[in-house]
C-alpha cells in the first residue's frame, strides 16, 4: 500500500467516523510517522500510523464536588448507600433514592411509640444551574396507651429546588406540606405528643450554601411554618356503668408559625459528610418537621458515611 | 437569584393556598349566658331592701320557695353530675378550673364535653342501668382555647331519682322520707369554683326550668339556687329587689341593707347585721 493510500484511508476514517466516535468515546490521539528509504534507486516511503485511545473522560471539576443532598434537590447518586444519623438512603438510580430516618425509629425511647417510616426522593429536573426534586415520606405510629387504640399516619411532601447562582454559591429552597391523620378509638386527647403534632402544616425552608473549597462550605438555613391547621378529634369513653363521656373538639398548636435560623458548615468528603451548625428559634424535629413549642438554641448536626 | 425567586414564589403560594381550607370547630353557645352572669352578681350583692316591716313576709316566701327547691336532694343530683364531669376532665388532663388561664405557647384544646348519665332510678338495679326506665341527664361543658367556660348546661329527661338514694342503706326504712322523684327540664350550671371532685367541694349556681314529679304529683318549677359545699342559698323577691336566703338551722336572709336570721318554723326574725 502506498503511503498516499495509507494517509488517505487514515484521513477518511477519521473524517467519517471521527465526529461520532468523538461523541461516543473518548477523544483519540493519532500519531503518524513517515520513513523514507532509498534502495537501488527505488524510493520507499513507509507510513506508520498509531492511534492512542485515551482513558474515559474525567468528570468535569464541577461533578467531582460532593454535593449536599439533605434538604436539597441533589441526590445521593446511583448505587450509593448513605448511612447517616438523620437518614439512611440508597440511590436506586441517579435520580431516584429511597430511605428511612433513624431518629423517628429512635423516638420510641422517648415517647414509647414506634414510628416506622420510609421516604422516596425523585429528582425530576437536572438542568444546571437548576435542580428540582420531590420527596415523599411516610410515618406510621401505633397509639396504644391509656385506653386509646388508634394510629397516626404522617405524610410530609417536599419540593426541593437547588439553584447554582454562582459557581460557589447555591440556593436550596424547600416547600413542605405535612398531612397527618389520627384515627382510632378512645380518648385521643390523652395522646398529644405534648401538644405539638400538627396534622396539616405548610413549611418553607431556604438554605444558602457558599462553597469555600471543594469540600468545605458555609451554610445559612432558615425555616418557617407558614400554615398549620387545628387538629380535630372526637373521643368517647365510659366513665362508669351509668356515665358516658363524649368529647368533640380540636387542638390548636401553641405556636402557629414557628421558625428557626441556623448557621453552620458542611464538610463533604466523598465518603463522609458532616454538617454542623447552630442557631435560634423553634427546633424542628428532623424529618417529621414538627416544631418545638418554645424558642431555644437550635442544634444542627448530620453525620453520614457514603458507600 | 431571579431564577431562585421564580421557583420559590410558586411554592410559597401553594403552601399559603393550602392554608385557606382551615376548619374550625363551632362550639355550642351557653344558653342565657348574660342573664346567668347577672344572677351570679345578684347572689354576691342582693338588691332587696329589708326592714322589720317586710322581713316577716320575706321569711314566709323563703319557706315556700325552699319547699320548691328541695335542697335535700336536688343539689345532690347536680353535684353528682359535676363530679362525673370532673373525673372525665382529669382523665384527659383537661382544665377543670374556669378561673385558671391557659399557659401561653402551649397547644390549646377547644372542645365540647358531653356527659350522658343514666339516672339511678327508684330502686337499686342489680343489672346494667336501664335508660329507658330510669331516664338520663345530658350535661354539656365547653373548653374554649384552653379555658373552661364557667357555664355548663344540662337536660334532664324523665330522670328518676330516689330520695334518699336506694344505695344509702338504712335511711330508706324511714318510710315518710322516701320519695320517688322524676325530673324533666333544663339546668344551667354556673361554676363558682373548679368542677368539684366530690360533692363537698361543689360551688355553683343552678337555674332550673321544668317539672318535678314526686309520687304522682307533677309541678312546674322555675328556680335558682347556689351551692357552696353543703350550704345552699336561694333567691326570693323582696323589698323592691332580691334577697338571698341561706339554708341552715335557721334561714339567713340577706338584703342590700340588712341581714336577718329567721326561725324556719315560727318565722320570727332577728337582725343579724
Amino acid at each position: 500500500m502506498s503511503s498516499r493510500t495509507v494517509i488517505a484511508l487514515t484521513v477518511a476514517v477519521t473524517v467519517l467516523a471521527g465526529p461520532s466516535l468523538a461523541r461516543a468515546q473518548a477523544p483519540a490521539e493519532t500519531t503518524t510517522t513517515s520513513t523514507t528509504t532509498t534502495q537501488g534507486g527505488t524510493t520507499t516511503t513507509t507510513v506508520e500510523t498509531t492511534t492512542a485511545q485515551a482513558l474515559p473522560p474525567a468528570p468535569k471539576p464541577e461533578e467531582q464536588i460532593p454535593r449536599l443532598d439533605e434538604r436539597t434537590a441533589f441526590m445521593v447518586g446511583r448505587n450509593t448507600l448513605k448511612l447517616g444519623i438523620l437518614a439512611f438512603d440508597y440511590g436506586i438510580l441517579r435520580q431516584l433514592s429511597i430511605g428511612t430516618e433513624p431518629p423517628a425509629w429512635a423516638a420510641r425511647a422517648v415517647v414509647d411509640v414506634l414510628v416506622p417510616n420510609f421516604h422516596v426522593k425523585f429528582q425530576f429536573l437536572e438542568r444546571d444551574p437548576i435542580w428540582l426534586a420531590l420527596k415523599v415520606s411516610g410515618y406510621y405510629a401505633r397509639l396504644d396507651k391509656n385506653g386509646v387504640s388508634g394510629h397516626l399516619i404522617d405524610v410530609p411532601i417536599s419540593l426541593f429546588a437547588s439553584v447554582k447562582a454562582h459557581s460557589r454559591f447555591y440556593l436550596h429552597g424547600e416547600a413542605t406540606y405535612i398531612f397527618a391523620r389520627v384515627q382510632g378509638t378512645g380518648d385521643l386527647t390523652q395522646v398529644q405528643f405534648n401538644g405539638g403534632a400538627p396534622i396539616r402544616a405548610g413549611q418553607l425552608g431556604l438554605m444558602l450554601q457558599y462553597r469555600l473549597t471543594r469540600i468545605f462550605s458555609l451554610t445559612a438555613t432558615g425555616r418557617y411554618q407558614v400554615y398549620v391547621a387545628d387538629i380535630p378529634f372526637e373521643g368517647s369513653n365510659q366513665v362508669d356503668p351509668y356515665t358516658t363521656a363524649t368529647m368533640t373538639g380540636q387542638l390548636t398548636p401553641g405556636v402557629k408559625h414557628p421558625w428557626e435560623v441556623i448557621g453552620g458548615v458542611a464538610v463533604l468528603w466523598k465518603h463522609f459528610h458532616m454538617v454542623v451548625g447552630g442557631g435560634y428559634g423553634y427546633y424542628f424535629l428532623p424529618g417529621l418537621s414538627i416544631a418545638n413549642t418554645s424558642k431555644t438554641f437550635v442544634p444542627d448536626l448530620s453525620l453520614a458515611v457514603v458507600f | 437569584m431571579r431564577v431562585a425567586t421564580g421557583l420559590l414564589a410558586p411554592a410559597a403560594a401553594v403552601a399559603l393556598a393550602i392554608g385557606c381550607d382551615q376548619e374550625t370547630i363551632t362550639l355550642p353557645e351557653p344558653p342565657m349566658a348574660a342573664e346567668t352572669q347577672q344572677l351570679v352578681a345578684l347572689y354576691d350583692m342582693p338588691t332587696a331592701t329589708l326592714n322589720v316591716d317586710n322581713i316577716q313576709q320575706t321569711a314566709a316566701d323563703a319557706r315556700a320557695r325552699l319547699q320548691e327547691i328541695q335542697p335535700d336532694w336536688f343539689p345532690a343530683v347536680v353535684s353528682d353530675l359535676l363530679t362525673r364531669l370532673r373525673a372525665r376532665l382529669d382523665d384527659g388532663s383537661l382544665p377543670s378550673d374556669p378561673a385558671s388561664t391557659p399557659k401561653a405557647r402551649r397547644a390549646q384544646i377547644t372542645l365540647a364535653a358531653n356527659i350522658h348519665r343514666i339516672c339511678a332510678g327508684w330502686d337499686d338495679p342489680a343489672s346494667a342501668p336501664d335508660e329507658a326506665t330510669n331516664g338520663a341527664i345530658d350535661l354539656t361543658a365547653i373548653i374554649d382555647t384552653g379555658q373552661l367556660n364557667p357555664e355548663a348546661w344540662a337536660t334532664a329527661t324523665a330522670c328518676r331519682v330516689r330520695v334518699p338514694p336506694a344505695s344509702s342503706g338504712g335511711a330508706i326504712v324511714v318510710a315518710p322520707t322516701v320519695r320517688n322523684v322524676t325530673l324533666d327540664g333544663t339546668l344551667i350550671i354556673y361554676l363558682l369554683a373548679p368542677v368539684p371532685p366530690t360533692s363537698a367541694d361543689a360551688q355553683y349556681l343552678v337555674v332550673f326550668n321544668g317539672s318535678i314529679t314526686i309520687g304522682d304529683q307533677t309541678k312546674s318549677a322555675s328556680f335558682d339556687f347556689e351551692v357552696d359545699g353543703t350550704s345552699v342559698k336561694f333567691r326570693v323577691p323582696a323589698g323592691g329587689g332580691d334577697a338571698i336566703v341561706t339554708v341552715g338551722t335557721t334561714l339567713g336572709i340577706q338584703g342590700a341593707n340588712a341581714s336577718f336570721s329567721c326561725d324556719l318554723t315560727a318565722l320570727t326574725c332577728q337582725s343579724s347585721g
